[in-house]
């Protein structure tokens, strides 16, 4: 029981510190060897049964599926909030680059919010002449 | 704004009768709301796609400091929702009563129409927000705020979606900014309720808002 407590403490703690550090090569590259590994390992289970479960019995697991389901649940945990993160960085950075473009673009529409100011809406605003657009 | 081209117009025009300078940033619409918000006398900024409230509010903030003469700002949803007579009082408050920050709140002031399930779910995000800044407010996500160009300058809203309303309250903390809540009126005309994001939108907010806590990337 104890030592199911303290796989069950490590593998948080790893998800938890590799979230932290998901940027870091090393951990992309460790994570990736691990889900190579992984492959390998449901081959042999596939070849050789008994393998897979004198490994399981080794780490105190009951039988060799559940060793890989235990692996498998864990690459996939550390997959999609890889992706999650990934998915939030590329749209950081998409917010960057569309809201640099937005200022530009009406920065050379009429220059900074102070410049150009029209007379405050007297008639209907839809007598008023459109504002300038750009061309491109 | 995201697709407002039904009110937008009248928002701004009251605007400018009072204020000398609207910017209106245009989040990706497909409509004509840019036009309209233009003829109605606001400066439009305009996102090539739809980025998400905070990204458009920070994008409007950070126009709006290009003007070296911009002492004060007022954010101001597009949907007809605020009053512009709250705006003006909040921006009196910034100029005499040397706050950074004046938040507007619907709790201390009326809420007309505000669904009772609603109000029970903003009053649980104000308390949630309360908890994780320390800042006292009563109402974390009203869209009606006058800051000092000394605060918005140092304003930094990360987060593109909804969640950013909890980022400026973190600011209000973080930089130690003399901040007011004052009552304001929220009119929840069936426009606004329907366009309104829906109440099942606050589980992504506060997903958003703890894994941007928790796991900080070191970059």
């Amino acid at each position: 029981m104890m030592i199911k407590v303290v796989l069950v403490a490590l593998i948080l703690v790893a998800l938890v510190w590799g979230l932290r550090h998901r940027d870091d090569v090393g951990l992309r590259a460790g994570r990736r060897l691990v889900t190579v590994m992984l492959a390998l390992l449901a081959v042999v289970a596939v070849l050789a049964p008994d393998f897979t479960t004198r490994l399981a019995h080794l780490l105190g697991i009951g039988r060799g599926t559940d060793l890989l389901l235990y692996g498998l649940v864990m690459t996939f945990v550390f997959t999609t909030a890889g992706l999650y993160f990934r998915c939030r960085d590329i749209e950081r950075r998409l917010v960057e680059v569309a809201r640099a473009v937005a200022i530009r673009d009406a920065l050379a529409a009429g220059g900074p919010a102070g410049d150009a100011v029209r007379p405050p809406a007297q008639r209907p605003p839809s007598r008023r002449p459109p504002a300038p657009r750009r061309s491109s | 704004m995201y697709g407002e081209e039904a009110v937008v117009g009248e928002v701004v025009a009251g605007l400018r009768e009072v204020f000398g300078h609207v910017v209106c940033v245009d989040d990706g619409s497909r409509d004509a709301s840019a036009a309209v918000a233009a003829a109605a006398g606001a400066r439009v900024v305009r996102h090539p796609v739809n980025l998400g409230q905070g990204a458009a509010l920070r994008t409007g903030i950070e126009f709006a400091l290009l003007d070296p003469d911009a002492r004060h700002l007022v954010t101001f949803d597009a949907d007809g929702q605020h009053r512009v007579a709250d705006a003006v009082r909040m921006v009196e408050l910034l100029r005499t009563g040397g706050y950074d920050v004046v938040l507007g709140s619907r709790f201390l002031g009326a809420a007309p129409g505000l669904p009772r399930g609603r109000r029970a779910l903003l009053r649980a995000a104000a308390a949630a927000t309360r908890l994780s800044t320390g800042i006292a407010v009563t109402d974390a996500h009203n869209g009606l705020r006058a800051l000092s160009r000394r605060f918005a300058e140092r304003l930094e809203i990360t987060l593109p979606g909804m969640a950013h309303a909890s980022e400026i309250t973190a600011a209000v903390g973080r930089l130690a900014a003399r901040w007011v809540e004052v009552p304001v009126t929220i009119d929840y005309t069936d426009y606004a309720r329907a366009k309104g994001q829906r109440s099942i939108n606050s589980v992504n907010i506060a997903f958003e808002v703890s894994v941007h806590q928790l796991f900080r990337s070191r970059r």
